[in-house]
């Protein structure tokens, strides 16, 4: 850790000498954004400060957002708000890279016995977490500003908005984060199962919600807000029939050509993430099918292709979750705090409360019960992402919705990992991973 | 629309000027990664057998498309890489060439000089040297005469005036040509030199190497003596101190850079602290306004001569991705190339006669001066002819340092012109001669780097386990 700390130092002093000699109007006209500079530094500092939060036995990847909300605009302004927007061409590749290994990880032969409780939480967790989070949003509708002067209609939409975008799980954090910890195991397998199918039904859920609330401020939505079934459709579907071809070039490759592996799965999640984003696919969904393709309809082994892609992968989760830590806005926090922790309480309540349901109706083994809904509390990239397309979408109160959203999703970004991290540890799950790949 | 900016926002909610330019930024990634897949494969073992077959570069074998591709996209009425694009892509160029400085720098092992026959250095130096001051001469004086501001009666009118402003941008720019002079081919080298016995294409392998390390070295001094942008930085000091702080950066960066990679438990954490090693030492060189070839090439250099167990797995790391990268890079190249312009193309048989015929010169002096065991002064001189990767690596790193802060000229363009149409017509003159004077003897080579000589056999437990990111 010493060693950590030490180049933790230097890096710093490093960035602040070279933010010196360029004062930040004239950084542009003479460098660009500087983003190589950003790029090195805070993959570097996160990795550090990874190092250093794993030596305080907390999760990685929370050094990570740490590092990277303090080099970040919001306090020491070693990473500019022109940079981070620069480095955030990584998260596209960063969530194709995910979800590919989560696709990977997802062997149907596998889990054939986990699927009713898969299916049976993330239904009963979504469900009780959307009705307890919109009934509460609506009882704390009077404390906020954005539904002030509405009708109870117009409430009773928003809070239903709130509740589908504060319900979202995190895929990437719990991919990560099982990764990071080396975990293997029924709660690995069922959490990540749980977090993948929730994000299919948040993505729908989300859709049919727009579509109400489109109805309902028709006159405020922004125009291009709406987004019918037929739509979603062809998103949902159109991503998976993407996903396959991109999963039968890969597996091509694999077999035919099987030299710089990590590079290629980085070009094709670049391409998958960029351009998926503008065909109006999704990415996540579209690696993920790629990933479930080559794990269970080819000879390829999952865990190979892990293995293959982890030289590639590391740097690109640290990046993520540095240039997602450098996102948070220390503003925007500060704000809405009060509401936000109230928020993310009434949430973890519900998630418990559902988990606990779905683990009844999924006969999940008692043992096992104490644990698995840690796994639910993270959020990340596709709750980030419901914000911003809540304040988007909707003039007049999405902003201030987002940005109270935002608040949530954050102390959740911070939190949710420790605690998963934690339950993973004490189930004794944690760095069994090796020992599993070895008897496969 | 740059390509940050366009890519920071998802296509939602989009107005019909949006989606126009959402279509262009789609074709855009599109071409991008499309690019990108292709670099990979034509970076396969198969391509690199044939170079090697037959004595190629990469810049004739895989290059010349990329490059080719990089002009066309830049074409308006194709704009897929517009100047918007390209600046938002300056970044990853200052990334590609903080790594092949990186791979330069590896290549200076102080343990293998040691082992190099004595006198090879006045090879080394004759065959750096005397190209580096033929091409010089003669570029300064065609630059002189091409640059449009150039009025011949100011000479003697306004002597100051002309010294001051208009020659010394055209001393620069024929520095810079001068640089990228000194830089073989080692694929070429040892190829042709095979034909005079393996140990002269061993002393020549090495000898395309220091002559690498002699381009990057003028480069520096370039950097350090004309400053590309004192009116927007804060630091103000003397161009001496500049050469101080190029060597000091690089010599951190390469401690920073040790202590990272030996701290690393997997080879995925060692390809991640590469990765950032890479990116802090080239941003930080794009920020102070110094080549990143140069810091990294001299951060490189520290690293391969500091004592470290994995140094055969690290150096292999380095190569696999040197050659995807490469051809990227040369793809950029091409869109930041204008070569529609004459003085450009008058200026590659100067570059050509000039660069070709120092190295003739120095191969008579250096086959005098140097140790026995050298094939004939014409086959010396043939084999150090052809134009090393890193040559195009310099001019391109030189016309990013200085073109957007310097006076509105064409001069960096027709650079870019004649190092390329330079590399071009060298290898396939030489090529053409040598096959003449009866054929390459390539048939037991071993694979080399693109711009290096391989690393000295390693023992198996330092051979590399894992492929790492290109693997």
């Amino acid at each position: 850790m010493i060693r950590a700390f030490f180049l933790l130092t230097v890096v710093v002093v490093l960035i602040a000498a070279a933010r010196s000699f360029l004062p930040e109007d004239a950084t542009q006209a003479a460098v660009g954004s500087g983003g190589a500079l950003a790029f090195g530094f805070v993959l570097l500092a996160a990795m550090q400060a990874g190092t250093i939060f794993g030596g305080f036995r907390l999760p990685r990847l929370t050094g990570y957002l740490a590092c990277g909300f303090l080099a970040g605009p919001s306090v020491f302004n070693f990473v500019t708000e022109d940079m981070v927007k620069d480095l955030k061409l990584v998260n596209g590749v960063a969530i194709g890279i995910i979800a590919l290994s989560a696709g990977s990880e997802l062997n149907f032969k596998r889990l054939r016995g986990k699927f009713r409780a898969i299916f049976a939480i993330s239904g009963s967790a979504l469900l009780v977490a959307v009705t307890i989070i919109s009934a509460s949003a609506l009882a704390m509708s009077g404390l906020l500003d954005f539904m002030s002067g509405k009708t109870l209609l117009e409430r009773a939409v928003i809070a239903l908005t709130m509740g589908v975008v504060l319900s979202a799980l995190s895929p990437t954090v719990t991919l990560a984060l099982i990764s990071e910890t080396g975990s293997a195991g029924p709660i690995s397998d069922t959490v990540l199962g749980v977090v993948v199918v929730a994000d299919l039904f948040i993505v729908v859920a989300f859709a049919a919600v727009n579509a109400l609330a489109n109805a309902t401020f028709a006159a405020t939505a922004a125009p291009g807000a709406g987004g019918g079934f037929t739509q979603l459709a062809v998103h949902i579907f159109g991503s998976i029939a993407v996903g396959a071809v991109v999963g039968v070039i890969l597996a091509v490759y694999v077999k035919k050509v099987n030299q710089r592996i990590a590079l290629f799965v980085f070009g094709m999640c670049f391409l998958c993430a960029e351009a998926g984003t503008r065909l109006h696919l999704d990415p996540l969904l579209m690696c993920l099918t790629a990933g479930l393709f080559v794990e269970n309809l080819t000879d390829i082994e999952g865990a190979k292709l892990i293995g293959d892609i982890e030289s590639a992968s590391m740097p690109v989760f640290a990046l993520f979750f540095a240039v997602a830590g450098a996102s948070l806005h220390w503003s925007v926090l500060r704000q809405v705090f009060g509401v936000a922790v109230a928020l993310v309480l009434i949430r973890a309540t519900a998630l418990f409360l559902g988990g606990r349901v779905g683990m009844s109706l999924g006969a999940v083994a008692p043992e096992h019960r104490r644990f698995l809904p840690y796994g639910l509390l993270s959020q990340s990239g596709v709750a980030i992402g419901l914000c911003v397309l809540v304040s988007k979408h909707f003039a007049g109160w999405g902003e201030q919705a987002a940005t109270c959203l935002l608040g949530a999703v954050m102390i959740n970004e911070l939190v949710g990992p420790v605690l998963f991290r934690s339950a993973l540890m004490r189930s004794g799950e944690a760095g069994k991973r090796a020992a599993v790949v070895r008897a496969h | 629309m740059g390509l940050a900016s366009a890519l920071s926002e998802p296509g939602h909610g989009l107005s019909p000027a949006l989606v126009t330019s959402q279509t262009s930024v789609l074709r855009t990634i599109i071409a991008l990664a499309l690019a990108f897949i292709l670099a990979i494969a034509a970076a396969h073992p198969l391509v690199r057998r044939v170079e090697r077959r037959l004595g190629l570069t990469v810049l004739l074998s895989s290059g010349l498309p990329f490059l080719a591709l990089g002009v066309v996209f830049h074409l308006p009425s194709v704009g897929i890489l517009t100047d918007d694009v390209v600046r938002d892509l300056r970044p990853a160029l200052e990334f590609g060439l903080g790594w092949l400085g990186f791979v330069v720098g590896m290549q200076f092992d102080v343990r293998d000089l040691d082992t190099m026959p004595d006198r090879t250095g006045a090879v080394v130096v004759a065959e750096s040297a005397l190209p580096f001051a033929a091409t010089f001469g003669a570029c300064l004086v065609a630059l002189i005469v091409l640059d449009p501001y150039f009025v011949p009666g100011d000479i003697v009118a306004h002597p100051a005036s002309f010294f001051e402003t208009e020659l010394t941008d055209s001393l620069r720019d024929a520095l810079a040509l001068g640089a990228c002079a000194a830089p073989a081919a080692p694929v070429a080298a040892v190829a042709i030199a095979r034909s005079a016995g393996s140990a002269a294409a061993n002393i020549l392998g090495r000898v395309t190497a220091l002559n690498d390390v002699a381009g990057v070295v003028v480069l520096g001094l370039i950097c350090a003596y004309f400053r590309p942008s004192d009116a927007l930085g804060a630091w103000h000091l003397p161009h001496i101190a500049w050469l101080f702080v190029t060597l000091g950066l690089g010599g951190v960066l390469g401690i920073l850079t040790y202590v990272l990679v030996r701290g690393a438990k997997t080879s995925a954490e060692e390809m991640s602290c590469l990765l950032g090693a890479i990116g802090i030492s080239a941003g930080m060189s794009g920020f102070l306004a110094i080549s990143p070839l140069v810091t990294c090439a001299i951060a490189g250099a520290l690293l391969t001569n500091l004592p470290h167990r994995q140094l055969g797995r690290l150096k292999a790391t380095i190569q696999i991705v040197e050659r995807p990268l490469y051809l990227i890079f040369l793809l950029v190249a091409g869109a930041l190339w204008d070569p529609t312009g004459w003085e450009g193309w008058v200026l590659v048989p100067i570059f050509v006669f000039s660069r070709v015929a120092g190295k003739l010169i120095g191969a008579v002096v250096a086959k005098a001066a140097g140790p026995e065991g050298l094939p004939d002064a014409g086959t010396l001189g043939l084999a150090l002819a052809p134009q090393s990767p890193i040559a195009i690596a310099t001019i391109v790193s030189y016309v990013t340092l200085y073109r957007p802060l310097t006076r509105d000229t064409p001069a960096l363009s027709w650079l870019m012109t004649a190092c390329v149409g330079g590399a071009v017509l060298t290898e396939l003159t030489v090529q053409a001669i040598v096959r003449a004077r009866g054929g390459l003897r390539l048939s037991d080579l071993r694979d080399v780097s693109m711009v290096s000589v391989p690393p000295p056999p390693l023992p198996m437990a330092r051979m590399p386990t894992d492929p790492g990111l290109g693997g």
